[in-house]
């Protein structure tokens, strides 16, 4: 009996030092959720949401810059494990700034 | 007096709502309220030999919506609890069947009567669905800790939502402690991360409950059940009780700790 815990206990012991260097499934699990319902969530609302983005970000940028009639792409796109928000706008003029 | 509706949810199907509406029911009636449990999963009821109730169905909430019985009739009292009733569904028919202004008529003719209607709902999230939650003025929305239910529990929380019933509150049901403590299973934290809800309770993985339930007895009446005692919390928090959270923690006793070091799988439990 005594013999056997030892041995069970040095297995034990190799065990944790694997543990310390092994991932986590429950982290794989979580990155995977994240993205996952991140997906879903856009999915759901993107028509919505991609078209108040499209006019928050053109008056935003006009503010700034003399810019045409809008973007000349706007879109997420995916990305490996992300979404990634891809927009390009012609910069027409800028105005003439005050500098000292 | 006038009572709440509370729908027990989930998305995904077999994370245990049934189980859950069976002992959130039976706890509410334990202490001394008058409860009322719906089963609207028509076509695949299970509340009635959950609560073993199954032999005394005579009429079901479809009889009694198309007013083919007093809805006293399709009221069946509990065998231990003499307030808590079980309406079961009907399992000739099928979820188009109803509609949800007939059941939120049902509830609200309920509520007069007792403190507490539970309504268990089916899966999924088409008109079975959207029949169990339009009545209800609180939703519990039960997950385990694997991904495809807390996907499924996220959709689900977006569709409480947009019926107007906002913060529902997360049971986390089959947690393994000891799972949770080697890092293979989501935590407590990592599921409010993702979701963005309250915790109403989590409920371990528990050997008791599947040999009470087959016995027809919710698991709650098993005082020593680690279940029970984490049902027994989260009925308390739903009837308006300060019970604080205690993370689930793997029973380590003696014997635990020799069966670990010789790799022999052992029960896993909590304190709730
Ligand atoms: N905490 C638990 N421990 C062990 N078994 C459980 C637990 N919760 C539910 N179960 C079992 O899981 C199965 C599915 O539960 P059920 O309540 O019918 O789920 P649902 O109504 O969501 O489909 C049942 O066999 C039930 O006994
Ligand atoms: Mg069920």
């Amino acid at each position: 009996m005594l013999s056997l815990l030892r041995r069970t206990m040095s297995r034990k012991e190799t065990d944790r030092t694997t543990d310390r260097t092994r991932d986590y499934t429950k982290d794989i699990a979580r990155d995977r959720l994240q993205t996952a319902i991140m997906r879903d969530r856009y999915d759901l609302v993107a028509p919505d949401v991609m078209e108040a983005l499209r006019r928050d970000m053109l008056a935003a940028v006009s503010r700034h810059l003399e810019v045409g009639d809008g973007f000349q792409e706007f879109e997420i796109r995916r990305l490996n494990q992300s979404l990634l928000l891809v927009s390009n706008i012609r910069v027409k003029g800028m105005a003439r700034w005050a500098v000292t | 007096m006038k009572g709440k509706t509370i729908v027990i949810t989930s998305g995904k199907g077999g994370v245990g709502k049934t189980t859950t509406t069976a002992n959130i029911g039976t706890g509410l009636a334990m202490r001394g309220h008058k409860v009322v449990v719906i089963d609207t999963d028509i076509g695949l009821r299970n509340l009635d030999v959950v609560m073993g109730l199954e032999n005394r169905i005579v009429y079901d909430l479809v009889d009694a919506i198309e007013d083919r019985c007093k809805l006293h009739q399709a009221m069946i009292r509990d065998k231990h609890l003499p307030e808590l009733y079980l309406i079961p569904a009907a399992q000739t028919r099928d979820k188009n069947c109803i509609n949800p202004e007939q059941l939120t008529g049902l509830c609200r003719k309920l509520e007069q009567e007792f403190d507490y209607v539970i309504i268990d709902c089916p899966a999924g999230i088409e008109q079975g669905f959207k029949n169990a939650i339009s009545p209800a003025q609180e939703a519990i929305l039960v997950t385990t800790p694997e991904v495809s239910a807390i996907r499924d529990a996220d959709r689900v929380i977006g569709l409480l939502e947009a019926a107007e019933l906002y913060r529902p509150r997360l049971i986390i049901n089959r947690v393994r402690p000891g799972m949770v403590k080697r890092g293979d299973m989501l935590d407590k934290d990592d599921i409010v991360e993702l979701l963005a809800v309250d915790v109403l309770g989590m409920v371990p993985a528990d050997d008791r409950l599947i040999t009470a339930t087959n016995q027809g007895v919710p698991v709650i009446h098993d005082k020593r059940a680690p279940s029970s005692m984490a049902f027994s919390r989260i009925v308390a928090r739903i009837d308006g009780d300060d019970v604080p959270m205690l993370d689930l923690e793997a029973k380590t006793g003696l014997m635990d700790k020799v069966r670990d070091l010789m790799g022999i799988s052992r029960s896993e439990y909590s304190h709730a």
